[in-house]
């Protein structure tokens, strides 16, 4: 079992700009804006710096800056980790236009090389001086969970000696259109049950959620909040008793992978978890998704907030128990459009004896 | 830690199919790279470029846009399964690189937004660059962790790089990887945006250099655990020894000209490997045969190897095979172990005259054997400021 710390994560969606909002945006049930009309600069970058960034590289700048400030660590030993799933996609269809309408020696090289996977990863190497090593690790809605992954064997094998690991997503209007034209997500007001049959999950939103990740004694002595994070490599193979369940499910391609996984993981917890999902909150993030569930999970056992509950599918329903006083330990689930699950576990630190 | 053992490589570029045409094409005298037009007039892009003779991928995959991706990661998989004596149905993680990976599905997928064509989820998901990998894992039913890399044309060295780490770390005993990218005219006309296509084919190193040439392929190796590889008799092409990474931070498209990054990854890959700068008897570099690629290679070396410069020589094969982005890292190094295990540095033959700001270098202009080569490092510089590294050795060299 290959185990990390995880910091308080950074964070930026429409109407949420840290842990905080996040918690008063899941507290108060009231639906969240798609999208984001402008993004906000963290202190010590202008909003020049910007510009010509794409709103997903300016996104995952907001939390990537939140995740990095209670690392306080060198950029010469910090990595980087981003996860994205359909990437730059405003860009990446203003340059098809431009293809199109003006030919190829009219297109703008900023839209290419501010469209490429990379150039998020970039960016954020470029602003925070963050020069070790990184990777962008691409994936669909449990791309977040493999960038965890990625940045605990980073870690653990003593590459980095700390990074941040985190993903982003850009409101897509076209992703939105898809998704609906396939029933994925409901025509009116957002549902409220992660519901396979109901055909009514919730639209694309956009977002990003980093994390800070360094070895598990680098803040035993210090006065930084942490969690443990173990990335589980086979989910049908565990067993740990949990006191919260997270889950991304909420309507999309990936529900039916996802709630199977669920059922099974309860029907083998000696007693019920408590279970929560985080869909209702941020909308479908894909590549950010399961980070969402992660960070409520953190600030669960962290902080020990009790986020509010939501209806839940009735073939789960009676498999789930309450909120739990003291919550110290969380799996998050997270499933993905191909068939796979992956999966996180979180631990107190005092639980594992840190 | 692990010894951690190359058992298997599959390779498909517009120099052919498998190990044996890629070694023939190192010895080739011409490029197989063809001038090619993207787009219709009256704005054509025209250029060379390395395409996949359709022999090998059949023109009809286009038809769906996503296949010739899929179709090079197979070509690749299938090869390395072979080559290592494994079959599909394998408990092995997967770990390639792709830069845009199936932009030909997002062409298609816009151009059908455009035409107010209704876009289906199958196109949506094929767009993504993950589509490949995990449908061709499925395909194979290959049992593990399967991820995509996308960091740029360093996508591929990074995957291998994280893979040998995995192995080494002794987290796994099995990983395929590699990188795969199909030539697209999305790309195509990225980089004609930049200014960076050659007007020929492409000079790495040249005083004429001009550009690069844009190209395709899929290159895979099967890397295991000596105890895993011993324990079914597989024979070692060559053993992975180091690693280095590093984000340079200096510019979105434009590598350093003084190799920072470069640099910090080629001694790291060193320092893991326990060896020192005169223990390398080959480079095999990205070679893009772009002015600011070049140079901040060139700068990297020359702060590595100091006055043994020219004792190492450096080659680069994109003349062979063009660019292949998310594949060039994988590429480089397949063509790196053949050199490794023929005792044999390929030619750049497109160098005619090397630059002379580039003192000291030994570009390799013409073929020579080099039967003593024990130790060759393999670089790769991507957007976003990736640079990688890494070291490959013959089994009998440790």
């Amino acid at each position: 079992m290959r185990s990390v710390a995880l910091t308080r994560p950074g964070m930026l969606a429409p109407g949420i700009a840290g842990l905080a909002d996040f918690q008063q945006a899941a507290g108060s049930g009231a639906a969240l804006e798609q999208s984001m009309h402008e993004y906000p600069a963290p202190s010590g970058i202008s909003s020049r710096q910007l510009r010509r960034l794409s709103p997903l590289t300016r996104s995952a700048i907001w939390a990537a800056h939140g995740a990095l400030q209670p690392l306080s660590q060198s950029g010469d030993t910090c990595g980087v980790l981003a996860g994205l799933t359909h990437g730059a996609t405003g860009y990446l269809r203003e340059f098809h236009d431009y293809l199109i309408d003006c030919g190829p020696e009219n297109v703008s090289p900023n839209l290419f090389s501010n469209g490429v996977t990379n150039a998020t990863l970039g960016a954020l190497s470029a602003l925070f001086g963050l020069h070790r090593g990184g990777a962008t690790v691409v994936g669909f809605e449990a791309c977040g969970l493999d960038v965890l992954a990625e940045a605990t064997d980073s870690i653990t094998f003593g590459d980095y000696s700390a990074c941040i690991a985190g993903a982003a997503e850009e409101y897509s209007p076209l992703v939105e259109s898809v998704y609906r034209q396939s029933g994925w997500c409901a025509s009116a007001a957002p549902g409220k049950l992660p519901a396979p049959g109901h055909r009514a999950g919730f639209g694309a939103g956009e977002g990003s959620v980093f994390f800070g990740v360094t070895p598990v004694g680098k803040f035993t002595n210090a006065h930084v909040p942490f969690c443990l994070y173990t990335p589980i490599d086979d989910l049908f193979a565990f067993e740990k008793p949990v006191d919260l369940i997270v889950s991304g499910a909420a309507g999309g391609p990936q529900d039916r992978f996802e709630l199977e996984a669920l059922s099974r993981i309860l029907a083998v917890q000696p007693s019920p978890p408590a279970l929560r999902f985080t869909k209702q909150i941020v909308r479908e993030t894909f590549a950010p998704g399961a980070l969402w569930s992660v960070a409520l999970a953190w600030d669960t056992i962290v902080n020990q907030v009790a986020y509010p509950s939501f209806p839940i599918h009735e073939n789960i329903h009676h498999l789930c128990g309450n909120h739990k006083p003291i919550v110290q330990s969380a799996l998050v689930i997270a499933g993905s459009r191909e068939g796979t699950v992956a999966g996180g576990y979180l631990q107190a630190a005092e639980q594992a004896g840190v | 830690m692990s010894e951690v053992w190359v058992t298997g490589m599959g390779v498909v570029s517009a120099a052919g199919y498998g190990p044996a045409a890629h070694s023939h094409a190192l010895r080739a005298a011409e490029t197989p790279m063809r001038e090619t037009s993207f787009f219709e007039n009256p704005s054509p892009v025209t250029c060379f470029a390395g395409i996949v003779p359709p022999t090998i991928i059949h023109p009809r995959f286009d038809r769906l846009g996503a296949d010739r991706a899929n179709r090079l990661l197979e070509c690749a998989v299938s090869g390395a399964l072979k080559d290592s004596g494994l079959t599909s149905n394998v408990r092995a993680d997967m770990l390639f690189g792709a830069t845009l990976g199936n932009m030909n599905a997002g062409t298609r997928y816009y151009r059908a937004l455009r035409a107010n064509e209704r876009p289906s989820t199958r196109m949506l998901t094929y767009f993504a660059p993950a589509a490949p990998l995990k449908r061709i894992a499925q395909k194979q039913s290959i049992i593990g962790v399967h991820r995509t890399i996308s960091s740029a044309c360093a996508s591929s060295a990074i995957a291998l790089g994280r893979a040998f780490r995995r192995i080494r770390a002794g987290a796994c005993d099995r990983v395929i990887a590699g990188g795969f990218d199909p030539l697209c005219p999305f790309v195509v006309a990225g980089f004609n945006s930049l200014r960076l296509l050659a007007s020929g084919v492409c000079r790495p190193f040249d005083e004429q250099r001009d550009g690069l040439c844009p190209g395709e392929g899929g290159a895979a190796l099967v890397l295991e655990s000596a105890r895993s590889a011993a324990g079914r008799a597989a024979r070692a092409r060559a053993v992975i020894t180091g690693f280095g990474e590093a984000l340079e931070g200096y510019h979105y498209t434009r590598s350093h000209p003084e190799g920072e990054g470069l640099v910090r990854a080629m001694s790291q890959a060193l320092e893991q490997a326990m060896l020192k700068p005169h223990d390398i008897d080959h480079v095999h570099v990205h070679g893009t045969a772009t002015n600011a690629n070049d140079q901040s290679e060139y700068a990297a070396c020359k702060r590595l190897f100091g006055e043994r410069l020219s004792a190492a020589p450096v080659t680069s094969t994109k003349w062979i095979t063009g660019h292949t982005f998310g594949a060039a890292g994988a590429l480089s190094s397949c063509f790196a172990i053949l050199a490794l295990q023929e005792g044999f540095c390929a030619p750049v033959r497109t160098c005619r005259k090397p630059d002379p700001a580039f003192a000291g270098i030994s570009i390799c202009q013409k073929a020579c054997r080099m039967p003593r080569m024990r130790r060759v490092m393999v670089t790769a510089l991507g957007f976003g400021g990736e640079a990688a590294a890494l070291i490959f050795e013959k089994p009998e060299a440790r």
